[in-house]
């Protein structure tokens, strides 16, 4: 399935859940990220059930703590 | 022969200026320099645009009013070659050639050079040619010759670039005696009067006088001064002039607007601290050398000494024996051929110099009493350019066949009278001296002449009529000079016949006479001849088409007050009146007042319908009055139209309108601009160019600002004004004038105008947003 | 206000601009910014701000100047080692601009003074550099209805987001979840390019200026990234999050001293 991943178009088999989408994406630290789900937020807790579908748009937003 | 020295020794930086014209002629012509710097640069070079043919004056100042024959020669070649052929003498002693193609004004100013001529500083803001009493040096009363004050003065002046960056045009005069003001010097900026005290030389200066459309007699600046002080006196005259004098408003920029401003006592104590200044600072250059001025004249014993007849053209001078003789110019026109035969004339009997007067005329001096047969034989073999004994002395401005402001045709009146009196058989030095400007402003010197006319318009049976304020008792002198006292106003085409029969009361007493006539002639005949309404030399109607708003436009005054109280008679009366009176006169009110103020854009119609879409346009639309008089503009329409049975019914609305044109008219500034602020903000009317309102009160100085800074000062000056309101800004040639407009555009503001003054630019800008 | 002529020279390049003009320069001279954290991003923040002539800018931060800040925070330099944050910044921008108030808090900002001193200005730059902070300024910007900038900076990587309580995505928004204490490398554990700090707290000050101005379109609902190692600014389009425990319908944190216990305790553990 096609789906696109903080800007790029991906080709993957799916469906697939989000925390399968961190793993396959090789994030690093899957703690330090937020997804945005086809515009919406998602709860860490939902990263296991929320499924992508082809067609999707998934962000990962990552934390970013530094500033000094 | 040898030609004499020029009797003015050019600076240096006037040659330079002068060698200089044909390159910025040919970058101009070449697309290199913009028109407006162009014009900023050549009218203080003396050369100007003329309204009609396109063409161009150069203007050549005679110092003292002083020319040697060669000089005038090369005038009338170049004239000839260059121009129309018909040189004018100024009622400032400079003489101009006419109908010059803007390609050849390089030749006529490189030819003047030669000649020792000059027409740097013959226009814009500069130290104009330096006057004289033209009769200096051989006046029986005189003090002292003062041209070689005048020249001198001249030499020094010339010499420095601050004299053409003033905040207006700068007047200097010489008069060679207290109680004759030949040079009229008690009207001009700064006038010199000779006086001896225990046999030394001094002056009594006044200063602050002028003419225009807001004349005054100049103030005294100093009962006596030594005449080595005449420098130093000019200098902090001058300095006074250039920190105080307005350069934000043209119109009010003289020197006489700052002695209006100031009062006579904060002038003079000004005036005294320049001087004080320059004690300690001295003079910023050397007093050029006094040099008596060269006579080629003759010792009497040349001719038989006969006894003369003085007459208005000859005159006796202070040397027994000797005479001046008087070429009467008709408005100081004379022909090229002509000019170089007077320079003939003067180079073989007189002085050797020829003479410019204030009176347009040409003087040949030092004539010895056995010459001035013959002198006048020749001069009366010249012909017709110059007028014998018999014609009257007049002086006109250039009137509104080419001067832009004028109203009258002032020099078709000039003809008009000569004409009349040479019919009526009236000798000319019957009349007095005549000096007749086309509007209210005084080119023509109205003010100060003992007949004084001036032209004006007023409406007549719902028609434009030209007339002619008539003003008598104008006397110039050190002590005691006044302006002319305004006695009535008659109709154009009456003038002549009125003179002529004021002329001929048998006991001389034409003042007298006139004012008992001006009554009868200032009402037209009944029926009113159609050429009444016809401006001498015309033959369509007398209209104000074509008259930029502009200071002349003051002349239209009358006519918008006579309308303002036409539409409240008729106010009145539909206020008393029954239907369907009341709605007739509601009617006429309506008209009255949106007809009011249409003279103020040069419009003027009598068809009700162009009265109102022209009211639309001018005021309503640009948002000059509520915009719901359009509601009654409409309902007027209908009621004349048969379509609505009433508009009594409106008479409160007529009412507003009236008032509101009323309050405008009585903002109306010196420039025909409303002070007060539009109801509806209007902004995007291109033709917005030359409306009243676009008069800016508020005005930046940003000369010597280089870029960008102008522009950020300027942006911030317009930010402080209220959006619909303008500011004016001055600025630099080059860059600046470049720039700075086209940032204001590009940033949505509206660039008014922008137009050259003097040396530096002045751009009005509206604040949009 | 009227500038003086100093003024119009000093500011000339931003009169001369349509969108900002002396009525914009005088919006600029009366406006307040906070900067919390005089470090990475605060430094070029409060340096452009105060040449910008913003009239009062307020600096808290209660560190002292160390060598290893001087690679990236170009207010201090090496003399100011050692001296209070706050001094150090403050003596820098009145040095750069006479025009500007700069008013310094040697402490620590925290639950019990951010409302108040938020509500004492029109914007806030949020220039500090751990977890707690960056929730705790979001949180009180909410309750003192205080626009803000937001940033973040690591390693080769940098972001930000304008924040308009109430009417915008918040931080909380996007990061529902704070992080586990110690799960996230803060900028002592990673490493930070010292020029980052540069970029993403110059593109704050311009938020806080667009902000003063009343001009432009900010940054909010929308994060903005930035990858130093290849060059990429992106627009990551972000909208307000309904179940926001902050600014969403159904609040759970209803009061600033609530929020505290769910990121790493505020003493300062993760701090650099």
């Amino acid at each position: 399935m096609e789906i696109t991943v903080n800007g790029d178009a991906v080709t993957l088999d799916g469906p697939l859940t989000i925390a399968r989408l961190l793993v396959e994406q090789k994030v690093k630290m899957p703690d330090m990220v937020s997804v945005e789900h086809n515009g919406k937020i998602l709860d860490r807790a939902e990263f296991e059930t929320q499924q992508v579908q082809s067609g999707d748009t998934v962000e990962f937003l990552y934390f970013m703590g530094g500033g000094a | 022969m040898t030609n004499p020295e020029p009797l003015l020794q050019l600076p240096d930086n006037v040659v330079q200026d002068v060698r200089g014209y044909r390159n910025k002629l040919q970058r101009f012509l070449d697309g290199e320099i913009s028109d407006i710097a162009f014009k900023a640069y050549r009218v203080p070079m003396g050369v100007y645009e003329q309204r009609e043919s396109g063409r161009f004056m150069v203007r050549v100042r005679l110092p003292a009013g002083l020319a040697w024959p060669y000089q005038l020669r090369r005038v009338a070649e170049l004239s000839r070659q260059y121009g129309n052929g018909v040189p004018h003498v100024t009622t400032r002693q400079d003489i101009q050639i006419h109908d010059v193609a803007l390609s050849d004004t390089a030749n006529v100013q490189e030819g003047l050079l030669e000649a020792g001529l000059s027409a740097r500083g013959g226009g814009g803001n500069t130290v104009r040619n330096i006057t004289a009493c033209p009769t200096a040096g051989a006046c029986p009363g005189e003090a002292f010759d003062v041209r070689p004050y005048a020249i001198a003065l001249a030499e020094y002046l010339l010499a420095f670039k601050s004299s053409y960056n003033l905040p207006r045009k700068f007047k200097v005069a010489f008069a060679c005696r207290e109680d004759e003001d030949g040079a009229m010097a008690s009207v001009t900026d700064l006038g010199f009067f000779a006086r001896t005290r225990d046999g030394r030389r001094g002056f009594k200066v006044l200063a602050g006088g002028g003419l225009g459309s807001n004349p005054r007699v100049g103030v005294l600046l100093e009962e006596w001064v030594e005449d080595t002080e005449f420098v130093a006196v000019a200098e902090a005259v001058k300095r006074l002039f250039d920190k105080h004098g307005d350069r934000s408003n043209k119109h009010a920029a003289r020197l006489r607007y700052v002695l209006d401003r100031l009062g006579a006592e904060q002038f003079r104590s000004l005036y005294l601290s320049e001087r004080e200044a320059l004690r300690t600072e001295g003079l910023a250059g050397p007093i050029p050398e006094l040099r008596p001025i060269p006579s080629s004249q003759r010792a009497s014993g040349d001719a038989e000494p006969v006894e003369i007849e003085p007459s208005p053209n000859v005159l006796p001078e202070k040397t027994p024996g000797f005479y001046t003789i008087r070429l009467n110019l008709l408005l100081g026109d004379i022909s090229a051929d002509v000019l170089a035969s007077v320079a003939d004339v003067a180079e073989q009997s007189g002085d050797g110099l020829v003479r410019a007067t204030q009176q347009q005329d040409l003087l040949i001096a030092g004539v010895p009493s056995g010459k001035v047969g013959s002198v006048l034989d020749r001069v009366n073999e010249l012909g017709e350019d110059v007028l014998g004994a018999n014609y009257p002395s007049i002086v006109a401005c250039a009137g509104a066949s080419t001067c832009k402001l004028g109203l009258c045709l002032s020099r078709n009146l000039a003809k008009a009278i000569v004409n009349r009196m040479r019919e009526a058989r009236i000798a000319g030095d019957k009349a007095p001296p005549i000096r007749i400007s086309g509007c209210p402003n005084s080119c023509g010197n109205h003010y100060v002449a003992a007949l004084g006319f001036g032209g004006k318009a007023r409406r007549v049976e719902g028609r434009l009529m030209p007339f002619y304020d008539v003003f008598v008792g104008g006397v110039l002198g050190a002590d005691g000079a006044r302006l002319g006292q305004s006695i009535g106003a008659v109709p154009a085409r009456a003038v002549p016949d009125m003179l002529v029969e004021a002329i001929a009361d048998e006991g001389g007493h034409w003042a007298a006479a006139l004012e008992g006539l001006i009554d009868k002639y200032a009402v037209p005949p009944e029926p009113i001849p159609d050429e009444y309404f016809m401006d001498w030399g015309r033959t369509e109607p007398f209209s104000l088409a074509g008259r930029g708003p502009g200071e002349c436009g003051a002349g239209v005054m009358d006519i918008v007050e006579a309308d303002i109280g036409t539409a409240r008679a008729a106010l009145s009366a539909a206020e008393r009146a029954d239907e369907p009176e009341k709605s007739s006169s509601t009617y006429e009110a309506v008209i009255a007042a949106a007809r009011a103020l249409l003279p103020l854009y040069g419009d003027e119609f009598c068809k009700d319908r162009e009265i109102l879409a022209a009211f639309d346009k001018r005021l309503l639309s640009d948002g000059w009055v509520d915009p719901d008089t359009r509601g009654l503009l409409d309902a007027a329409v209908d009621w004349r139209m048969g379509d609505s049975p009433r508009l009594g019914d409106l008479l409160q609305q007529a009412a507003e309108l009236i008032e509101r044109i009323e309050a405008l008219f009585k903002s109306v500034d010196s420039n025909l601009n409303f002070r007060l602020t539009r109801v509806v903000d209007s902004s995007d009317d291109s033709e917005a160019d030359d409306h009243p309102g676009d008069a800016a009160d508020n005005v930046c100085d940003l000369r010597g600002v280089k870029c960008p800074m102008n522009f950020v000062k300027a942006k911030a000056a317009l930010e402080g004004i209220p959006i619909g309101e303008s500011l004016d800004v001055l600025l630099d040639d080059g860059e600046p004038i470049r720039n700075v407009p086209a940032s204001f555009a590009e940033q949505g503001q509206t660039v008014v105008d922008v137009e050259a003054a003097g040396e530096h630019f002045r751009l009005r800008v509206r604040r949009e947003k | 206000m009227n500038l003086t002529d100093e003024q119009l020279e000093r500011y000339s390049r931003h009169i001369i601009l349509e969108q900002v003009g002396a009525t914009g320069q005088e919006k600029l001279l009366s406006g307040k910014v906070l900067i919390i954290g005089a470090g990475g991003l605060g430094a070029p923040a409060g340096l452009y701000l105060a040449a910008a002539g913003v009239g009062t800018i307020g600096v808290i931060d209660s560190d002292s100047v160390e060598l290893s800040n001087l690679q990236r925070q170009v207010i201090h330099h090496t003399p100011d080692v050692g001296t209070p944050k706050v001094e150090s910044a403050a003596a820098k921008m009145r040095a750069i601009n006479p025009d500007v108030t700069v008013r310094t808090y040697f402490d620590r900002a925290g639950p019990d003074n951010l409302v108040s001193l938020m509500s004492e200005y029109d914007f806030v730059i949020d220039g500090t550099d751990n977890f707690s902070s960056k929730y705790l300024i979001n949180d009180a910007a909410w309750f003192a209805r205080k626009f803000f900038s937001h940033a973040g900076i690591l390693r080769f990587s940098g972001q930000l987001i304008t924040v308009h309580p109430g009417q915008s995505a918040c931080y909380r928004c996007l990061f529902p979840d704070p992080p586990e204490p110690g799960a996230v490398p803060s900028c002592s554990q990673a490493g930070v390019l010292g020029v980052l700090g540069g970029v993403i707290g110059t593109l704050q000050a311009t938020e806080a200026i667009k902000y003063l101005l009343g001009e432009g379109e900010l940054l909010t609902d929308a994060l903005l990234t930035y990858d130093a190692s290849s060059m990429e600014f992106r627009k990551v389009t972000v909208r307000r999050n309904p179940r926001c425990r902050l600014c969403g319908p159904s609040p759970t944190i209803t009061s600033l001293e609530q929020q505290d216990q769910a990121v790493c305790d505020l003493s300062g553990s993760c701090k650099c």
